[in-house]
């Protein structure tokens, strides 16, 4: 293999995980606000069911 | 550290507009090594990604002697992101500089003290997020990792002193000799923007990190609410 062949698996590598280092971080950050809302929907309801159970 | 999460669509655009500058640079404009010939191209993301990682530890090395002092679990919280990225930094130098080494060297790899010493380094912090995905308990997780992060970072001087201290294959630190860098200005400002390029892009996965660690603990703290009020 030449010097150049070696050259551009390095930047290739580099470049690619960093893309998909980059993605999975978004994804992850995506994932984890989802399911905060969804748990701060729920614990919400459930709250509100309460209050109404102890006002009737 | 909020300011980083907040302006992370500005670091990432900056760092990706660097990162393809410093590319540019070191590939197409910057000469040649008389030596290495063009092999030597792969210094321009070999020495900025240990920087990165070295950088990374460093942080974790701080924030972890912080946590220790104050009990706040924002130091946790930037203790582990950093490892994260430092991980992920230090496996991209040893891969990148595997192939660096084939052509130069002949072998991928050897156990030189520079790369065994980076191997060291790279398994004490896998080792330090084993650590915090294992431990149930946050306050405990938080105690015994950042008494590992400071410990830890006792390797880093190694590594970086380790081809002045041994006989060894690899070569002398590229800065910080006193005599300064002895490379081309050509190559010497395509490393400066490549590391530039880095130290950017680690403020932007930081701050991208730092969010997500939040979101996780905001995530348990309402898990762990939902579970007692049953």
């Amino acid at each position: 293999m030449s010097n150049w062949a070696y050259v551009t698996i390095a930047f290739t590598l580099v470049w690619g995980s960093l893309a998909i280092y980059a993605l999975l971080l978004a994804r992850r950050v995506a994932q984890a606000r989802d399911v905060a809302r969804r748990l701060q929907e729920s614990s919400e309801k459930d709250a509100t069911a309460c209050d109404v159970q102890s006002a009737t | 550290m909020r300011w980083i999460q907040e302006r992370g669509t500005v670091l990432g655009t900056v760092s990706l507009v660097l990162l393809l500058m410093g590319s540019y640079l070191g590939l197409f404009w910057a000469p040649p090594d008389v030596a290495q010939g063009n092999a030597m191209r792969i210094i321009y993301v070999h020495v900025p990604t240990v920087m990165v990682a070295y950088l990374s530890f460093f942080l974790v090395l701080v924030a972890s002697a912080l946590y220790l002092w104050k009990h706040d679990p924002k130091w946790d919280r930037l203790a582990g992101s950093s490892a994260e990225i430092g991980v992920f930094f230090t496996a991209i130098t040893i891969a990148v500089g595997s192939i660096w080494a084939k052509p130069i060297w002949g072998v991928w790899w050897t156990w030189d003290p520079r790369l065994t010493t980076t191997a060291v380094l790279f398994v004490i912090y896998i080792g330090y997020l084993m650590l915090r995905t294992l431990q149930p308990d946050p306050g405990a997780r938080a105690r015994q990792s950042a008494v590992v992060g400071i410990v830890g970072f006792v390797d880093i001087p190694i590594v970086h002193q380790s081809v002045l201290w041994w006989r060894s294959l690899h070569q002398g630190p590229t800065f910080g000799g006193l005599s300064g860098p002895t490379m081309d200005s050509r190559m010497e400002l395509a490393l400066v923007v490549n590391m530039l390029a880095f130290l950017v892009l680690f403020v932007y996965l930081l701050g991208q990190r730092l969010r997500l660690a939040l979101l996780e603990q905001r995530r348990d703290d309402l898990l762990w609410e939902e579970m007692s009020s049953v």
